[in-house]
């Protein structure tokens, strides 16, 4: 768990991580869109290496993203699982039993393997070449439009920020919590299912009582220095479009357009 | 009882960067062993090789107990870490927040259950935890969660101890204690010794290291520069700097007045001593 880099912000000098945030996060939507498309295997390949190449230029280490989807593998084989026994089309592949395993609930586990994968990617590129503050300011310039009806956009994007900053410090006390409870006798390792059940919420109460004096202190700290979600706020930094910004946007119109003309000609 | 660290090196995810290097050490018998050095310097890596909560990258340790003994190394597996976490008790800094049972006595049973599955020994071992640590049983019933700081540490301690363990390893125990709190740990500290266990403690308080300590292990950058006696250590001017401790309060009076009496250690002594010698 020390080496969970999933949400936390890496301070390295690439192109990404001088991109405006706001840029960032519109690319980051509209590649989730892409996504959520009706699966197409071309153009999902071709998405999917798109991702690839904009995350070795960020410079991420791939390790990371491997280490958050490993303890998913058992979610992935229960959908397999629901899948084979629900989903009843397609072409059959094996007969076991009289029951027949047809080949369309496969490959619909793995569009949705395939997508939570790109998905954990792309979260991964923004939050690891993205500084909280930033994230703060971009998601606040995104929600704008929303102050018209009276909805207190900067309580909304602090509080999202304060939870992004927050994923890396829980892991640490999870880590923490794991090994004071493994030196009392817990075996999260390789206990039996009771055992590890057991341990399981020795390790919750105490991760959650110490979010909450966490989030009370910070409230304080906040307070005491002054902190009204109500005024108006200013910046310390410019945030300014810049040419790599408009190149970023210029390249990722003319991926998208590769995206849709391979989705209009391939399977 | 004796623990013996073999050429022990470890890394946390890289090859190069150790985090302790060819750590050889033995820790014997019945000694308050204190383990200090910068922040970063490995103790805190150091101590939880002794409780099999990390495995050496490099070299091995050899655990002896009274009635048993491991090995633990990379290439060895020992299957038996529970055996181990049951020998060696270790109470993390800020132990307290470990507490999640619905109530003080079910919480330090914890452990033991895990260790002994015997519920009625558990709860004679747990009880009898506590009122070492002066924790009667109006305490029983509360909630962990009701009580203040002080209180909280004790509890968890005493969920450590209700295992018995023949090592009992405390890091940082003092840190944001008050001094009657401090006091009371100094005592528990010479109790638990005098029932014939071992300590190790890892900390940064000098004056806490200089009274009860039997020896000191320092550490630089993951490797142990010197395990002396605490007058030898702070004596050593050139260990005290490459580690950058600070000098224990008595230890700074004895040397400016030219005392070159090694057992004191304590305010009082101090304090007795010199009150003789003005007599004189």
């Amino acid at each position: 768990m020390n080496n969970v880099v999933f949400g936390r912000y890496q301070n390295k000098d690439t192109l990404v991580h001088k991109l405006d945030v706001r840029v960032k996060l519109f690319l980051m939507i509209a590649l989730m869109v892409l996504v959520f498309l009706p699966f197409k295997a071309y153009s999902f390949a071709f998405l999917f290496l798109f991702l690839i190449i904009s995350l070795v230029i960020a410079k991420v280490n791939f390790i990371s993203i491997y280490r958050v989807v490993k303890p998913m593998r058992f979610m992935f084989i229960i959908l397999l699982i629901i899948n084979v026994l629900t989903i009843r089309e397609g072409r059959v592949l094996f007969d076991i039993n009289n029951f027949l395993v047809y080949d369309t609930p496969i490959y619909q586990t793995v569009y949705i393997v395939f997508r939570i994968i790109m998905l954990l990617m792309i979260s991964t590129l923004l939050t690891s070449t993205s500084k909280p503050t930033e994230l703060t300011y971009g998601i606040r310039f995104y929600l704008k439009p929303l102050t018209i009806f009276k909805i207190n956009t900067h309580e909304i994007a602090i509080m999202i920020s304060i939870a992004l900053r927050f994923i890396p410090t829980l892991l640490e006390e999870t880590n923490k919590i794991m090994k004071s409870q493994t030196s009392r006798g817990v075996d999260f390792k390789y206990g039996k299912f009771k055992e590890k059940t057991l341990g399981i919420t020795s390790l919750i109460v105490p991760l959650f009582v110490s979010s909450f004096e966490k989030a009370d202190d910070l409230a304080i700290a906040m307070l005491s220095r002054g902190y009204d979600s109500d005024k108006a706020r200013s910046e310390y930094r410019r945030f300014k479009i810049g040419r790599k910004d408009v190149m970023s946007i210029l390249l990722f119109i003319l991926f998208t357009a590769v995206y849709f003309l391979l989705r209009r000609y391939t399977i | 009882m004796r623990i013996n660290f073999n050429e022990v090196s470890f890394t946390y995810n890289s090859k190069i960067d150790y985090v302790l290097k060819d750590v050889d050490l033995e820790l014997s018998n019945n000694q308050i062993i204190f383990i200090m050095g910068e922040s970063g310097s490995g103790k805190s890596t150091l101590i939880q090789h002794i409780n099999a909560l990390l495995i050496p990258s490099k070299g091995e340790i050899n655990l002896q107990f009274n009635d048993d003994s491991f090995v633990i190394s990379k290439n060895h597996k020992e299957k038996r870490l529970k055996q181990i976490r049951r020998h060696c008790g270790l109470v993390f800094q800020f132990p307290e927040h470990q507490l999640f049972e619905v109530n003080v006595l079910k919480d330090v049973m914890f452990g033991p259950l895990n260790f002994t599955r015997d519920d009625k020994l558990s709860e004679e071992w747990s009880k009898d935890a506590l009122s070492k640590l002066g924790i009667d049983k109006s305490y029983y019933q509360r909630s962990p969660f009701d009580l203040s700081g002080g209180e909280k540490r004790k509890v968890a301690i005493a969920g450590i101890l209700a295992s018995r363990p023949q090592v009992l390893i405390l890091d940082e125990p003092s840190a944001s204690l008050d001094a009657n709190s401090k006091e009371e740990l100094v005592k528990l500290i010479r109790e638990i010794k005098n029932q014939g266990k071992m300590i190790i403690v890892v900390s940064h308080d000098v004056d806490l290291a200089y009274e009860l300590a039997d020896k000191i292990v320092v550490l630089s950058n993951g490797k142990v520069i010197s395990y002396k006696t605490p007058y030898d250590t702070f004596n050593d001017k050139e260990i005290v700097e490459t580690a950058n401790l600070e000098t224990p309060f008595v230890y700074k009076i004895s040397d400016a007045l030219n005392i070159e009496d090694k057992n004191l250690r304590r305010i009082g002594d101090l304090a007795t001593y010199l009150r003789g010698k003005a007599n004189e």
